[in-house]
């Protein structure tokens, strides 16, 4: 994914909004977007209204907890996201299929520890509808695979003390039954 | 917050930290979201992943949820009245067991290997 994601669109009309992240990067984003970012909206309402007198949209919005490389991959998602719902405003079902395609295609290209990063972010930014689609994309990676495959797959290690681990797999011996293949 | 004994320090802790987004990095909310998605087989496997899952399963209710929400469904399981820990343990064993009854009654899965299970009934191991 590119970090050019917030190209500039010279037909478009609308407003611009800067957001700036913690490692310092300025990504210029329309406004439509910006604001599925719950957390940009509320800060962009409250400027707002306490600058009523200034019509111009220059407000550079400061996300100090969010790095600017899941935030190009949150603004793409966003935008394909906005255009899918433009594209399909009268046909709910048709949205949810572009949808389900665009987000399965997306997924080849997140590894783990990035879709950790998006949680994060889309969390902090609240952004619902990602965090939604990522959490459903952690849980999906879960599911029906071994203890084994968990940890590997996010980079955990076990910290039980010895025996625990043990009884609790004796406890739970009927959920380790018929596990994927690892 | 004191004076740091040296910057350096500070920075190559902050490096380290930052290069070590894990899922262990989810706040217990955002965890208890993905936990939500799951069916009680696989969160009885993620309480056992780590000490952190652990406590956040145990503690979230989401399998004492199953638990209640399948004990209003049925009848067979109404005598046990108290949610304790043992009971709730008890139960969702025979809710797998059942879980793995309904599966084969409805004979949509190919079974791979049967075998003897522990506590005593026959379970089959397949991909669900």
């Amino acid at each position: 994914m590119s970090n050019q994601s917030e190209s500039p669109n010279p037909t478009s009309s609308s407003n611009k909004i800067t957001l700036k992240t913690s490692d310092n990067e300025v990504f210029e984003v329309e406004e439509a977007v910006a604001m599925k970012f719950c957390t940009v909206k509320q800060y962009f309402d409250d400027e707002n209204n306490n600058n009523v007198t200034s019509g111009t949209s220059t407000t550079l919005i400061p996300l100090p907890n969010v790095e600017s490389h899941p935030l190009a991959i949150l603004i793409t998602y966003c935008k394909k996201h906005l255009e899918i719902k433009a594209n399909n405003a009268d046909n709910k079902k048709e949205m949810e299929i572009d949808m389900e395609h665009y987000e399965r295609e997306f997924l080849k290209n997140v590894m783990p520890q990035e879709l950790t990063e998006l949680i994060l972010a889309a969390n902090y930014l609240n952004f619902k509808e990602a965090l939604d689609f990522f959490c459903r994309a952690v849980a999906s990676a879960i599911q029906n695979k071994s203890v084994e495959y968990v940890r590997k797959f996010f980079g955990l290690e076990s910290d039980f003390k010895p025996g625990e681990e043990e009884k609790l797999r004796e406890e739970f011996a009927w959920s380790f039954e018929g596990v994927d293949e690892d | 917050m004191g004076p740091t004994p040296s910057s350096a320090n500070d920075r190559s802790e902050r490096k380290k930290r930052n290069a070590k987004t894990t899922i262990q990095s989810l706040e217990h909310d955002t965890l208890c979201m993905i936990f939500a998605l799951l069916d009680f087989f696989d969160l009885a496997r993620c309480s056992a992943v780590c000490k952190y899952w652990n406590t956040i399963i145990n503690k979230s209710k989401l399998l004492r949820e199953f638990y209640a929400k399948q004990k209003q469904n049925s009848t067979d399981f109404s005598n046990k009245s108290t949610c304790s820990e043992t009971s709730l343990k008890t139960y969702l064993e025979e809710l797998a067991m059942e879980h793995h009854g309904f599966s084969l009654q409805e004979g949509l899965i190919d079974i791979d290997q049967w075998k003897g299970h522990s506590v005593g009934s026959w379970l089959y191991t397949s991909g669900r």
